[in-house]
């Protein structure tokens, strides 16, 4: 879940209960990762 | 016996520590590298154990410098007190797997576990105890819950071998934590809504302005009041005393001249006359020493409350501009402090990239509290509008030479990836043995360097060696930055202390303008002594003298700039 992103910087979101920033290079990353 | 105390980061680590330790607390450096590490002592029935707070690690597979110097220290320990945050078990249960297998005695210490109460979070401890087959006791270090039993069942603590693949480890993670853990379902609390409300530009940033302003009112209140209150009594009384020694040494000559400094007026003034025994222990003591004292309790307390985390977040994409992350307002605000630790707290940057810039930027344009409290003594009695230009000037500094380093040098910077911890009340037992700890550190770096600058200025005035310099240098001090030769004084033991440097210019009568030149002039120029020996260590000597290049260049440039502008 993403809690915020302020500034178009990182986005933050929860994980476990846990805050976690990640930088938007990172987040896409993720996300093509996730998507294969 | 040497007891490690290991765990991810954020876990509360060094509240533990400050709990099972005393006092006697020592920083090292761990051998060979800038990472910085907590020693302290504990009794552990009748004998006495060393305990070490090992920097925060996720793994044992190490990441960062820190991480390294984790594990490196884990060969040495005899046994691991392995702190684990009750709200996060299953990604903390990584490292404790991974300690199980190093065949070193492990007990677990379930930190938090009030807040995972909090958060509907049920842990069937003796369960998990069973699955890890090591001891496991519910902490809650901010009040000292379980300690006792900590203490107690340290000698239970037990060494494994076992063996996991990754995927094993994760796959045991799995199981275990679903053995043993139940989460209800919860709202929100305040405090999580305040930590969302606190990374969202909308409410993040007027809450981020409100806290810095808060910050600066705080120091100053703390600061004058322990002046008014404390150091000018102190030094009222101690006055007759100096000037009674002043008297025994014949009120003049070299010796009188050192010990004592300047007669001004027939008596002495602490801030002019410059002798050891005179402004030699009033600068550090009753001018610097309480807003250094200040500023390090209000840090302090930002630091454990978990603010700064927050507010990385938020500048993250202003400090990409300048080649770095949200992080790098911990070393800028650390350098606030003193550049020093400041420094040394940029290893929290990934690339020697952004190292290099975090650095010049600190040696540029992040005056230390001692130099800022001078300053705020000398350019503030001409109001706030001077004050402000000297600031003003810094920061805009800052954010140019910071924009160039970003085009100019090669590399890119990495992006953030941290976890933020939840907002927590901080123990008041570790903010203030971090806040002794660093005034410590203050007082004995910065005492000697004083008392070793105020004896230069002596020693070199009288063997006529600064008006040698100031006539070498007035060609830039005279006519670029249109200050009196003498200045060049002032530049030559900002090398040593900044505090003393512009602490030298009172004496010389300089007109608003000059003070304000003076003053940013000798924040940019070149960092003191101790800083530059940190440079040299984390940077190497050629990146060292490339930033100290850029400092000098700069600093006559924007020195040069001012003076015009404000038509000194």
């Amino acid at each position: 879940m993403i809690t915020a992103q302020p500034f178009r910087g990182p986005i933050v979101v929860e994980v476990d209960r846990t805050h976690v920033a990640i930088g938007m290079g990172m987040a896409w990353k993720v996300l093509v990762e996730a998507a294969k | 016996v040497r007891i490690l105390l290991m765990g991810n980061p954020n876990v509360g680590k060094s509240v533990v520590f400050s709990r099972l330790t005393g006092t006697s607390v020592v920083v090292s450096n761990y051998p060979g590298t800038t990472v910085e590490f907590t020693k302290g002592t504990m009794k552990v029935g009748k004998k006495r154990a060393e305990v070490i707070d090992v920097p925060g690690t996720y793994t044992l597979e190490p990441t960062t410098k820190a991480e390294e110097v984790a594990v490196e220290m884990l060969k040495d320990g005899d046994v691991v007190i392995n702190i684990v945050d009750a709200t996060n078990l299953e990604r903390n249960l990584y490292l404790t797997l991974q300690l199980l297998e190093k065949k070193v005695p492990v007990i677990v210490a379930l930190n938090l576990s009030d807040e995972a109460k909090h958060k509907g979070i049920t842990i069937d401890v003796k369960k998990l105890e069973k699955l890890l087959d090591v001891p496991v006791v519910p902490t809650v270090a901010i009040t000292g819950e379980g300690f006792k039993k900590l203490i107690s069942r340290l000698p239970k603590a037990k060494a494994h071998a076992y063996r996991h693949t990754d995927e094993q480890r994760w796959e045991k993670m799995g199981r275990i934590v679903e053995e043993i853990q139940t989460v209800a379902h919860r709202h929100h609390t305040l405090a999580e809504r305040l930590g969302d409300a606190t990374v969202r530009p909308l409410t993040g940033i007027p809450v981020a302005i409100g806290i810095v302003a808060l910050m600066f009112f705080v120091i100053r209140f703390i600061g004058e009041g322990l002046i008014a209150n404390v150091f000018d009594p102190v030094f009222g009384a101690y006055a007759p005393v100096a000037m009674r020694m002043s008297e025994a040494l014949g009120s003049g000559g070299f010796i009188h001249n050192i010990v004592i400094g300047n007669l001004i007026d027939g008596g002495i003034d602490f801030t002019q006359s410059m002798g050891l025994l005179t402004t030699g222990i009033f600068v550090p003591l009753a001018m610097v020493l309480p807003y250094v004292f200040a500023f390090y309790l209000v840090l302090g307390f930002l630091e454990d409350s978990g603010y700064l985390p927050r507010l990385g977040v938020l500048v993250d994409s202003g400090m990409h501009r300048v080649g770095m992350h949200g992080f790098a307002v911990v070393p800028m605000l650390l350098g606030l402090g003193c550049n020093v630790p400041g420094a040394l707290s940029s290893r929290i940057l990934e690339t020697r990239r952004q190292r290099f810039i975090a650095l010049t930027l600190m040696g540029i344009a992040v005056p230390c509290m001692a130099q800022l409290a001078i300053i705020f003594g000398l350019v503030g009695s001409y109001g706030v509008g001077a004050l402000a230009i000297v600031v003003a000037t810094l920061f805009v500094v800052w954010v140019v030479i910071g924009l160039l380093l970003n085009k100019i040098l090669a590399g890119e910077s990495p992006e953030m990836f941290t976890e933020i911890p939840p907002y927590r009340t901080p123990y008041w037992g570790a903010t203030l043995k971090k806040l002794w700890m660093r005034t410590r550190h203050f007082l004995t770096t910065a005492i000697p360097f004083v008392l070793l600058g105020v004896l230069l200025v002596n020693v070199l005035y009288s063997l006529g060696i600064i008006d040698f310099i100031g006539d070498i240098a007035s060609p830039v001090v005279v006519g670029l930055l249109g200050l009196p030769a003498a200045a060049a004084g002032a530049l030559i033991i900002g090398f040593l202390r900044k505090d003393v440097a512009v602490g030298m210019l009172l004496p010389l009568g300089l007109s608003m303008q000059q003070l304000v030149v003076a003053s940013v002039v000798l924040a940019m120029y070149f960092p003191c002594v101790a800083t530059f020996a940190i440079f040299i260590r984390e940077l190497g000597i050629k990146d060292t003298a490339k930033s100290t290049l850029i400092m000098i260049g700069m600093a006559l440039l924007v020195g040069t700039l001012l003076r015009f502008v404000l038509g000194g």
